[in-house]
């Protein structure tokens, strides 16, 4: 359904630029063009750069709100978990947003609704495993014809005309695809299959390509589920073009790395961050993520191509061009979490097409992206071993030499809260009774004597999450936040009633077996009473930074700085232990993404915490680029929950967020200078 | 007007009124054992799915105790989060959940959060929480 509010004027001006931006291109890898910002990343490489300069730290703390856009209405209720980055295209605003993830056009300079289309999905959206606004969408155009791509939270690839927000009538059944059909032949039921898409699908050479979504994989209710794959269809009329099979059958490339036949069964190793394309290169860049089962690999002995893996597919066809594993038979939850950066950079003194990965476990894999081959040396070294019964262990995982990871990984006692020789020596007891050790140890059995868990950062509590990072292809430095917080890895048995081909379940002995889902994540509670006994009398048990951004040269494979991300949190600031204590900014742990400009990173601070007049809320953060100096910050009332974009309208430079939690319902916020 | 139904009700209505107005916190012991025991077992048949058993959260819910949780909701009353939880949870059917079911859950989370029980539970009437204030340490 959608509702036109008002009709847009297409001026001749407009046309002419629409005209001129086809035939430039709009997609690239050097960021966002002309002002726009066409793709969910900014341009199909996922730089998240736009080189524009009104905006610079002499005035950021200057700007001013222009408009905001409230989407509480959208949907039957509000919603508090709006990730979207909104689209610019000539002068409108594009996004998803609302509890049913409905799409709005806005006038990109006063947040006006032009229209709305919304799907009530009814059964099959509330069956869905990945609801809410989700992350945004795709935009299109030929020259002639203009149409925003989404997949609603029920798993169906929708076209809108974007002039008028109208499903496009030539495009799958009515402007629909149904991406539960045709599925890499699996039968599946239409309303209650639990598998659906929270990323944006990505236009490339005329192709719209979709990943999948499954419910969390901390317990899975049976070894089989749903395979992901990756499919294309061709964005004129919705026909189903490719489908990478992310799991080989019997025939396929990597089929053998499934012992057992375990391929026959095991399902998710879906693609559910964002797929990046070189239309130049002819080729795509797909994130997987695990198998089925996060943390317990017995049902699927093997390495399990290609789960874990980057995977590059010819855009045309689907057919693998290269593949590198990150992990081998992953039991961290190390899927990858985002999208692969396409960058163009100079190693050595040769100009070279890298693609950089950030990820959960804090490594920044690159790699030349037309051959796979590593440009810094990537190891397979022996890593620890475990003994969970029925579980085959890897040997050995890939490290790479360059860059050094650029988060803190597993567990030391250097990582220990030290603010205090008290809190150290109670940190210190406390994982008397837990597992640690570097990156790669295993999750334990757990047992109430010890261990009770492998304690580790950079895994499930990952480094890096969704959001991913940012590129400057001028100066060829990435940017990308990332956290340090400890998960709990214990594997205790499952729960009465629970499916027997599912030996294990995630949890610990204290906490018992989880009864559905469940993470392990760090638990704590407010007084330093303790759950699972990880935290130090309420404090992270680790000292911090407990969240920052780092800016990786691509050209050296060096890290050029590393600044705190966000302001102490109120535990720490406040805590009684650590009266008269001076502590420095130790940044906040969230899935934030970083926005750069020609002079600036732009983030704001995950979580509500203090704010310089004492609101409730939360600041939008620049930093200079090339330092990670301060370059100013402006107030908004709750954390960025998407991440930001920039774009210019008639001289205009606008800074667009996405914000909401706690107690603040989604709303996307405009920013620019005064006039 | 009856003289005495006139003074009782100005006690009434101060008495309330002071109720009204008197600061709380969630320190004060607004919950009792059983609440949160009848609350836990609600938890686990309708939250933990996302949020995790231990109210850790996970990928896709965030964490509902903890310094992260309650960094975020320091200052806050204790209504606006009974109010989030009651309009938006569970996600897969918000709103099914009766406020005293949702009041149960709050006195589990408190529970869980190290707040400590008192001798009267948590009331989820509309209104009634609104004076209580979200502290992570005691004041």
């Amino acid at each position: 359904m959608t509702r036109t509010l008002r009709t847009g004027k297409v001026a001749v001006a407009a046309m002419t630029a629409i005209l001129l931006a086809a035939s430039a291109g709009l997609h690239g890898q050097s960021g966002a063009k002309k002002g726009e910002w066409p793709t969910y990343g900014g341009d199909l490489g996922h730089t998240r750069y736009a080189p524009l300069d009104q905006i610079t730290a002499a005035n950021f703390g200057s700007l001013e709100v222009k408009w905001r856009f409230k989407t509480d209405n959208l949907g039957p209720r509000p919603e508090f978990n709006l990730e979207a980055t909104p689209l610019m295209v000539n002068g409108r605003l594009y996004s998803t947003a609302g509890t049913r993830r409905s799409v709005i056009a806005l006038d990109a300079g006063t947040g006006e609704l032009i229209w709305v289309h919304g799907e009530n999905e009814g059964a099959r959206g509330a069956a869905a495993p990945r609801q809410l606004s989700g992350r945004g969408l795709a935009y299109w155009t030929d020259g002639k014809e203009e149409r925003i791509l989404y997949v609603t939270p029920g798993y169906r690839l929708v076209a809108l005309d974007a002039r008028t927000g109208n499903p496009v009538a030539g495009f799958g059944r009515s402007g629909i695809v149904d991406l539960k059909e045709d599925f890499d032949k699996q039968q599946l039921d239409l309303v209650n299959a639990p598998v659906g898409l929270h990323s944006t699908p990505i236009v490339g050479g005329n192709l719209v390509l979709v990943g999948a979504a499954f419910e969390t994989g901390a317990n899975p209710k049976s070894r089989r589920n749903v395979r992901g794959a990756v499919r294309a269809f061709d964005v004129r009329t919705g026909k189903l073009v490719w489908t990478f099979r992310t799991i080989p059958q019997p025939g396929d490339f990597g089929n053998e790395t499934w012992e057992n036949d375990s391929w026959a069964y095991s399902g998710n190793t879906g693609v559910w961050a964002q797929i990046s394309v070189d239309e130049e290169l002819g080729m795509a860049y797909l994130p997987v993520e695990l198998p089925t089962h996060d943390y317990y690999g017995g049902a699927r002995p093997g390495n399990t191509l290609f789960a874990e893996s980057l995977v590059a597919v010819d855009l045309k066809t689907g057919v693998r061009k290269w593949h590198f594993q990150l992990v081998h038979h992953g039991i961290w939850d190390m899927d990858i979490p985002c999208a692969p950066i396409l960058a163009d950079v100079v190693v050595n003194g040769r100009p070279v097409k890298v693609v950089a990965q950030p990820s959960k476990q804090g490594f920044l894999y690159v790699f030349d992206r037309v051959t796979g081959q590593p440009i810094w040396p990537i190891e397979e070294r022996p890593v620890p071993q475990g003994d969970a019964p029925g579980e085959k262990y890897s040997r050995t995982q890939p490290f790479p030499t360059k860059p050094v990871a650029y988060e803190r990984q597993g567990m030391s006692v250097d990582d220990l809260i030290d603010f205090t020789p008290e809190l150290r020596t109670e940190a210190l007891k406390l994982i008397e009774k837990y597992r640690i050790g570097p990156v790669f140890t295993p999750p334990v059995v757990s047992k109430a004597e010890g261990p009770i868990a492998t304690l580790a950062m950079s895994t499930q509590a990952p480094a890096t999450n969704w959001p991913g990072g940012s590129f400057d292809p001028e100066t060829h430095v990435l940017y990308v936040h990332s956290n340090a917080q400890v998960a709990q890895l214990g594997l205790v048995p499952p729960p009465e009633g629970a499916a027997p081909d599912v030996r294990y379940h995630q949890g610990t002995a204290l906490s018992g077996a989880r009864r559905t889902g469940g993470s392990g994540s760090a638990t704590t509670n407010a007084q330093g009473g303790n759950i699972n006994g990880i935290d130090v009398r309420g404090l992270p048990i680790i000292k911090p930074p407990y969240g920052r951004i780092n800016a990786i040269n691509l050209d050296t494979g060096d890290v050029v700085w590393q600044v705190p991300h966000g302001e102490t949190p109120e535990a720490v600031k406040n805590h009684p232990a650590l009266k008269g204590l001076n502590i420095p900014r130790t940044g906040r742990n969230g899935a934030i993404g970083t926005l750069v400009t020609k002079t600036l990173v732009i983030a704001g601070e995950p979580g509500y915490g203090p704010t310089p007049s004492g609101a409730r809320g939360s600041m939008l953060r620049a930093y200079d680029k090339r330092t990670g100096a301060d370059a100013g910050a402006v107030y908004m009332p709750a954390p960025q929950s998407g991440s930001p974009m920039t774009y210019m309208l008639n001289g205009k430079q606008y800074l667009v967020v996405a914000i909401s939690g706690g107690t603040y319902s989604g709303e996307l916020v405009a920013f620019a200078l005064p006039n | 007007m009856d003289r005495r139904f006139l003074v009782f009700a100005f006690a009434t209505a101060a008495a309330l009124g002071i109720a009204a107005q008197t600061p709380r916190t969630v320190w004060d012991g607004l919950y009792t054992d059983e609440q949160a025991a009848r609350g836990e077992k609600l938890y686990g048949e309708r939250c933990s799915k996302c949020h995790g058993d231990t109210l850790g959260g996970q990928e896709a819910a965030p964490a509902l105790t903890g310094a992260t949780f309650y960094s975020n909701w320091e200052g806050e009353n204790l209504e606006a989060l009974l109010d989030r939880i009651r309009t938006t949870m569970p996600q897969d059917k918000p709103g099914s959940l009766s406020r005293a079911q949702n009041a149960d859950i709050l006195a589990h989370m408190l529970h869980a959060g190290g707040f400590p029980a008192g001798p009267m539970p948590l009331d989820g009437q509309a209104g009634a929480l609104s004076t209580v204030t979200i502290r992570m340490y005691k004041p």
